[in-house]
């Protein structure tokens, strides 16, 4: 085809781009190419604004924008929500060493990019090049923009057999709508024939997605553990990656795993405002602030902006309220009170968003001196939620929480143990369970090491020494705690210590309770326990030394 | 000051990101400026030259980073499908400032169908290589061709210049080559195969080969990466 073919001068071009020199040369090149209709904006807010009332056919977008969103995130929130159709041709101008970051994009990748600095020669060639490769994946955009699946799927196959050359690339849009349309069988099978050709990066994720989708979740995680090890750039695989741990029950590796995507490309709303939603159900508060702040920050002005995250948000300063500096408690109040106001005002709730939203607000209210406010809020609440249906057990610890503030102590605690039974042992809402009790006893310690020191218990018997040794450390700083709790933490210090889990915080621990320990009566009856664990960690330390010095 | 070698070398990678970026700052200014100005036609080679030069610079930095990687062992290789006649296609145009600058013509050929699994930058700092070298040399024809060669893709960078020395035709590529005149010549190529090295299919390894270029009658250096 010639070059000369291209009608520029009908298109209609958009340039995002917050350097006023760039823009400039950028719209002056373009108009040696015959474009006539050029717009610039210089942020993603307004590219955005732009695209939702105007059509373009080519946008070219800067990758690194400065404060804001980056080209990838507005590619991503703009071909998310469909504000332009699969035949607009976006081209991401970077700089030479962000090519493969751009590039390893693998759910949203650009038309082409063209890497700094853009000069006439290049510009020209490039976009030749990007619009007559757009042209061919003409017919499957078409389809695509039309909703019409299936005449997708045919121009896919057509492209693949006429054009050998685009067969790969064919494939791969060919596998993203089989996905769409739950086609697992078909779409597992023409991963296997491309990944059989070559272990392409975009195949191995694919096919992880697949074998999720169809619950065969180890194969998932080798996988996408794979991709992930080897291609840190591709940070999506860390993101399905975290799905396949979530859906085997293994919510702190999911966690974990979305924190190292997140260290990778800490700009995603939907990244953080999952991690936000992973630390909830994993109990961690600390992260949940810090997640759910980033992803209300950045999704100001974003279709990806949740009501979900914003009540999460007021939930995850409760206990710097409650527990805090007066400073801190002072400032998160606001914050929350903040949050909560406008959540109200911007979307529009459901009833159970409305419920949770009333929780988080009774919450706030106690704890910042308005109890006979929260009580209000509070029955609100309990009115709505006699509506209200499918509530998980996560939303019914967050009813815990607040019962345990407003109604006796006796009906709240009866509830929570109720909850306790429907958990059946489920080990992740167990411990959300005690960690809700830990903190309303906070002024309690008696009755604290009683709680803390039966679940040290029955995690020995699971046996989860680790989270057990987590739960007893806690209960060995309080004032009140007792030898029979210091001798089973010490139990705990030396099974760790025989699987091989070592680490300074246990050898501190055990080390100071030996010493606490030393001048207790051999007539005691706990004597002969304690002169047992003493041998048995004299014997760990003196393996520990032979190993070392081996 | 503790001794920590370790340390030093980051430090020098962390400086030379840094420039890398700055400098790209820096150039695409000094482009924008230049198209401003109405250059009296003496004053045009000029121009040329100090944006061929600013481009060397540009490309030597980002050859060093890849070079620094691959030393420290944390280059991971990104194979992607690419289209040959693309790839080429801008490779040429991204010198379009060298040709000018040095009265080169730069030209690619291939086949319009031929694609290949590689990564991208480390081939294209591998080409950029071997055309500075050309133009070095003096060569003032070059051609970027590509083909497959039984289970690899090989893409050759001919130059009419006065071509490799017997010694560096026959040896396998050494750094040792830097103490001899050829210094700088030998020391890129180096890096520019263990690079390129990285490529690997099941026993196959990417490797550069130093020939007499058929077409142009100067150098070839082929890049040979496994399919």
């Amino acid at each position: 085809m010639a070059l000369d073919l291209i009608q520029y001068h009908k298109k209609r071009v958009l340039i995002i781009e917050d350097l006023a020199e760039m823009r400039s040369s950028m719209k002056s090149m373009l108009g040696t190419l015959g474009v006539q209709k050029i717009e610039t904006v210089t942020n993603g807010e307004e590219a955005l604004h732009k695209l939702a009332y105007n059509s373009y056919q080519i946008i070219f977008s800067d990758y690194e924008l400065g404060r804001g969103k980056d080209g990838q995130q507005i590619l991503e929130e703009i071909r998310h929500s469909g504000l332009i159709p699969a035949t607009t041709v976006y081209i991401m101008v970077t700089a030479a060493q962000t090519v493969e970051m751009v590039m390893g994009a693998l759910e949203y990748e650009p038309d082409g990019y063209i890497a700094k600095p853009v000069t006439l020669d290049i510009l020209r060639t490039r976009l030749n090049r990007i619009i007559r490769t757009k042209d061919v994946y003409q017919e499957i955009n078409k389809a695509i923009d039309k909703k019409d699946n299936d005449g997708a799927l045919e121009a896919c196959n057509r492209l693949a057999v006429e054009k050998p050359k685009f067969a790969m690339p064919a494939y791969r849009i060919k596998g993203k709508l089989l996905i769409k349309e739950n086609k697992l069988e078909e779409a597992a099978e023409m991963y296997d024939t491309v990944l059989g050709i070559k272990r392409v990066a975009w195949a191995i994720l694919g096919m992880g997605k697949v074998k999720y989708l169809q619950g065969n979740y180890k194969e998932a995680q080798n996988l996408l553990e794979g991709l992930a090890n080897t291609k840190s750039q591709y940070v999506e695989a860390f993101d399905w990656l975290a799905k396949v741990l979530e859906a085997q029950g293994k919510f702190k590796a999911a966690q974990g795993t979305l924190e190292k995507a997140i260290e990778e490309s800490p700009k995603s709303i939907l990244r953080q405002q999952e991690l936000s939603r992973l630390a909830e159900l994993n109990g961690d508060f600390e992260s949940m602030y810090k997640a759910c702040r980033k992803a209300s920050g950045l999704s100001k002005n974003s279709v990806f902006k949740s009501a979900d995250n914003q009540i999460r948000y007021a939930k995850s300063l409760q206990p710097k309220i409650r527990y805090g500096s007066v400073r801190d408690q002072k400032l998160s109040v606001n914050e929350a009170q903040h949050v909560l106001q406008h959540v109200k005002t911007d979307f529009d709730l459901n009833l159970k968003q409305l419920a949770k939203c009333g929780l988080v607000e009774a919450q706030t209210l106690y704890n910042s001196d308005r109890e006979e406010e929260g009580r209000l809020a509070y029955s609100a609440v309990q009115a709505m939620l006699q509506e209200t249906k499918g509530l998980t057990i996560d939303d019914k610890l967050d009813l815990l929480v607040a019962k345990l503030l407003y109604e006796d102590e006796s009906t709240a605690r009866q509830y929570g143990e109720q909850l306790l039974r429907e958990m059946e042992g489920d080990r992740r809402l167990q411990t959300k369970y005690y960690l809700i009790l830990d903190m309303h006893l906070i002024d309690n310690p008696e009755q604290r090491l009683q709680l803390l020191m039966g679940r040290g218990k029955e995690l020995m018997a699971v046996p989860d020494y680790e989270e057990a040794f987590d739960i007893l450390s806690k209960a060995c700083k309080l004032p009140v705690v007792d030898i029979d709790c210091q001798l089973e933490t010490l139990k705990v210090v030396v099974a760790l210590y025989k699987q091989g889990l070592h680490a300074t915080q246990y050898l501190t621990l055990a080390n100071d309770l030996f010493l606490e320990l030393q001048d207790m009566d051999s007539g005691d009856p706990r004597y002969p326990t304690l002169e047992k664990l003493r041998l048995q960690w004299a014997e760990q330390q003196e393996n520990d030394q032979q190993s070392a010095a081996g | 000051m503790t001794n920590n070698p370790q340390l030093a070398n980051q430090l020098l990678a962390a400086s030379i990101h840094e420039i890398k970026n700055h400098f790209g700052l820096l150039f695409s200014q000094l482009d924008h400026l230049m198209a401003q100005v109405d250059l009296q036609p003496e004053h045009i080679h000029s121009a040329d030259l100090v944006k061929s030069e600013a481009d060397y610079i540009g490309s030597e930095l980002v050859r060093i980073l890849a070079s620094y990687k691959a030393l420290e062992g944390q280059n991971v290789i990104n194979q992607q499908q690419q289209f040959l006649e693309d790839f080429l296609e801008e490779k040429v145009a991204r010198h379009a400032n060298t040709s000018r600058a040095h009265n080169l013509t730069m030209d690619y050929q291939c086949h319009e169908d031929l694609d290949g699994f590689f990564d991208g930058a480390i081939v294209n700092i591998a080409l950029d290589t071997a055309i500075y070298n050309a133009v070095k040399e003096g060569a003032s024809q070059i051609l970027l061709s590509a083909d497959r060669e039984s289970e690899y893709l090989s893409i050759q960078i001919h130059d009419n210049g006065p071509g490799f020395p017997p010694t560096m035709l026959e040896s396998p590529i050494q750094a040792g080559e830097l103490k001899q005149d050829r210094a700088s010549t030998g020391l890129g190529l180096y890096f520019a195969q263990s690079l390129i090295s990285q490529h690997q299919e099941q026993d196959k390894t990417g490797k550069v080969l130093l020939q007499n270029s058929t077409v142009l009658g100067g150098a070839c250096v082929n890049l040979l990466l496994p399919q």
